[in-house]
């Protein structure tokens, strides 16, 4: 692989105070400050028009900033010498229906200058990595969607990229072929590439991100790793047969080892810890209650929540993330 | 660097290979040819499929000419009308498409400049047509040579001018087409901007056309009251030397108002060149005027017509007017000359004048200006390229 860059040796991406206007009225981004580490797969999210997709272009010279600082592979954002070390497949991509998915790999690839002897070879392997070797001489006009997100991941691949960025690359693709994107990424990663991913589907991201962060309204309303970002939220679930009357609420509050903050929803008590040592006593005290115990989980928050709380309450940061990836203030 | 303009080129020829009117027009151009293959002349008139149409061709006209004439006329009206249009239609979408959503994308995030991106897939756009004049006239030479024995390589002369005519609208389509990302858009305009630059030159020949035939007019006209005035001045000093009380023959001369009184077709001359004088002096501002406007467009007439210069043809048979018609006879007592054999001359003189204008212009002029055009169309194009979000 790629040696790392000297300035920025383990940021892939290192962005601070990116801006994007569109006229006088349309702010798309307002200060976006992001780090993706260099090896993680880096997941991207946020609600339509959140401006996930301006930042993805802008570090692709696609979009031209506002205002940005920042570096990509340690070279200022907007170098295109860089580009041919950043592989990209674009949401909604449209790739020109004359062309079979190898001329396509292979046109994408002298475009970002691999030698040709180099190109066939790289051709062949990720035609085979994303399962496409048997199509691979059918015109792309006669391809699924799905066939042809697989031809678009392979093509990002073509110049053996040290960070590759994926807008949706699961966007009209079936289980079975989310599934093998996903293995896909994780391969990828494997070798020792940077994915940063921006996808819609959270269950997929979740699988695969390392860390993620949550863009609202052209912001980053949180960055961090799953468990940064779960770390204040998870609790224990104690689900009994039978509802539970509300003022026992106190009583097993009391009982809780570390006196962490205890709640009844009718037969489901909440224990906010993470430590099953603590709950013990509530589950002798529900014994001793005569209550039936049937169920007894530790929860954390799903993605999916964390970023609908990111979505509707914006202004609520979660404990053991940041608000600009590893910088301590926020712009 | 080369493998990315090469990528994008064999990318070009792709798409063109991949659409059915490249290769429509390309049978339409074989077709054409084989026509041209199939016609020939003898001393009967015009061959064609060993069938003669008797037909009486002008003096030394042999068939090395004829091919030329066939190559100016329906040769040069194939390549620069229909095949332009059918290229127009065909390529008209390149950039549109290229800049689509979707497509875009993907270029503009390799390492390579907007500009050369930009630049790179507008001469390949130019394929279309360079493959079709290339074919098509190598195949006029291998026929013409073949039937005629006319291996004139001039012919080839073609394939630079005809490109270099069908880059001057390449270069608008490519602009209208980045600005409206529409490739009907980029098609209307481009055609739109054709009947413009047709309707200048249209009206530049005509200004010019019609200011030579005035001047030639006015010219004429003096010509024949300097000659009349003369004749009757001498016939009034004879008339005056019979007379018997005249004081003496010698010395006299008549006044001008003599002049005119004996001869009042002498005034009308006067008042017709004079008219005439006027009508030229009124079109000068209107035909420089156009001269500036038809200046600064490209000259795709006159392009195209770069290749009559370098082929041999019988005059005659492109109907061109003769020196001689343009030429009234003022000698002698010129008693036949009148208006209608004055506009008649004049008229020949101004055509001619047109002709002499076309061939003497200068080549450096012809591409210099028109090139230079497509260069600012093409540093906008690129301008608003550069500077666009995706």
């Amino acid at each position: 692989m790629h040696a790392a860059t000297a300035k920025t040796p383990d940021l892939a991406i290192d962005l601070t105070g990116v801006h994007k206007r569109y006229g006088k009225k349309v702010h798309a981004l307002r200060g976006v400050d992001m780090q993706v580490r260099r090896g993680e797969v880096f997941g991207l999210l946020g609600p339509n028009g959140a401006g996930k997709s301006t930042l993805v272009k802008i570090l692709m010279t696609v979009i031209r900033p506002t205002k940005c600082a920042g570096t990509v592979l340690g070279d200022r954002v907007g170098k295109k010498s860089t580009l041919a070390r950043v592989g990209y497949l674009p949401e909604h991509h449209a790739f020109a229906g004359y062309l079979t998915g190898r001329q396509v790999v292979d046109y994408f690839g002298a475009m970002q200058g691999v030698p040709r002897k180099a190109r066939r070879a790289r051709t062949e392997q990720l035609l085979e990595l994303v399962g496409m070797k048997e199509w691979a001489d059918q015109k792309v006009r006669k391809y699924s969607k799905g066939m042809r997100q697989r031809v678009g991941i392979a093509q990002s691949l073509i110049a053996d990229p040290e960070l590759v960025l994926l807008d949706e690359p699961t966007d009209g693709v079936d289980p079975v072929g989310r599934r093998d994107i996903r293995r896909i990424v994780e391969h990828v990663k494997g070798e020792g590439r940077t994915v940063l991913l921006n996808s819609h589907l959270l269950s997929e991201l979740e699988m695969v991100c390392d860390r993620v962060s949550i863009l609202v309204k052209g912001q980053v309303a949180t960055q961090g790793s799953l468990d940064e970002l779960t770390a204040g939220d998870r609790r224990f679930e104690i689900r009994c047969t039978a509802p539970l009357p509300a003022a026992a609420a106190t009583d097993l509050a009391e009982r809780v080892g570390d006196g962490s903050p205890t709640s009844i929803d009718g037969s489901v008590v909440r224990i906010n810890t993470t430590d099953p040592e603590a709950i013990q006593p509530v589950l002798c005290r529900l014994n001793e209650m005569g209550a039936v115990i049937e169920h007894v989980e530790a929860k954390k928050p799903s993605l999916e929540e964390l970023f609908l709380r990111a979505v509707e309450q914006p202004g609520s940061a979660t404990p053991g993330a940041d608000r600009g990836g590893s910088k301590e203030a926020d712009s | 660097m080369i493998s990315q303009t090469w990528a994008i080129v064999v990318d070009g020829y792709r798409e063109l290979h991949a659409k059915k009117l490249f290769w429509a027009t390309m049978l339409l151009s074989g077709l054409v040819v084989a026509a041209f293959g199939a016609t020939s002349i003898n001393e009967n008139g015009i061959g064609v499929l060993g069938y003669t149409i008797e037909v009486t061709l002008p003096a030394g006209v042999t068939s090395e000419l004829w091919y030329n004439f066939l190559f100016l006329t329906f040769g040069t009206f194939w390549i620069t009308w229909v095949a332009s249009i059918l290229g127009l239609i065909t390529t008209a979408g390149i950039i549109p498409d290229f800049v689509s959503g979707g497509a875009i994308e993907l270029s503009l995030s390799k390492p390579i400049s907007r500009v050369r991106l930009f630049l790179t897939k507008y001469f390949v756009g130019l394929l279309f047509v360079t493959l079709q004049v290339s074919v098509f006239t190598v195949a006029c030479l291998l026929v013409f040579g073949i039937r005629g024995g006319n291996w004139d390589f001039r012919l080839l002369l073609a394939i630079p001018v005809v490109v270099c005519f069908f880059s001057y609208l390449h270069c608008v389509c490519a602009l209208a087409g980045v600005i409206t990302r529409s490739t009907i858009a980029a098609l209307l305009v481009t055609i739109l901007f054709w009947f413009i630059v047709f309707l200048v030159n249209a009206a530049e020949t005509t200004l010019y056309m019609q200011r030579a035939e005035a001047e030639a007019r006015s010219s004429t006209n003096s010509q024949v009251a300097d000659n009349f005035e003369a004749l009757t001045r001498e016939q009034l000093i004879a008339a005056r030397s019979l007379e018997e009380d005249a004081p003496t023959s010698t010395g006299w001369e008549p006044s001008d108002d003599e002049i005119l009184a004996a001869n009042p077709f002498i005034q009308s001359r006067r008042d017709a060149a004079e008219r005439s004088e006027r009508s030229a002096r009124s079109i000068t501002p209107w035909y420089r005027g156009v001269r500036v406007a038809e200046l600064t467009l490209p000259k795709t007439g006159d392009t195209i017509d770069l290749l009559s210069r370098y082929l041999p043809t019988p005059e005659e048979m492109f109907g061109l007017p003769d020196a001689d018609d343009a030429v009234v006879d003022v000698s002698g007592d010129a008693s036949d000359i009148d208006d209608r054999k004055i506009n008649n001359a004049a008229q020949a003189s101004g055509a001619l004048a047109v002709v002499e204008a076309a061939r003497t212009r200068p080549v450096w002029s012809i591409l210099g200006t028109s090139l230079a055009f497509e260069a600012v169309i093409l540093a906008i194009a690129c301008l608003i390229f550069r500077r666009r979000d995706f």
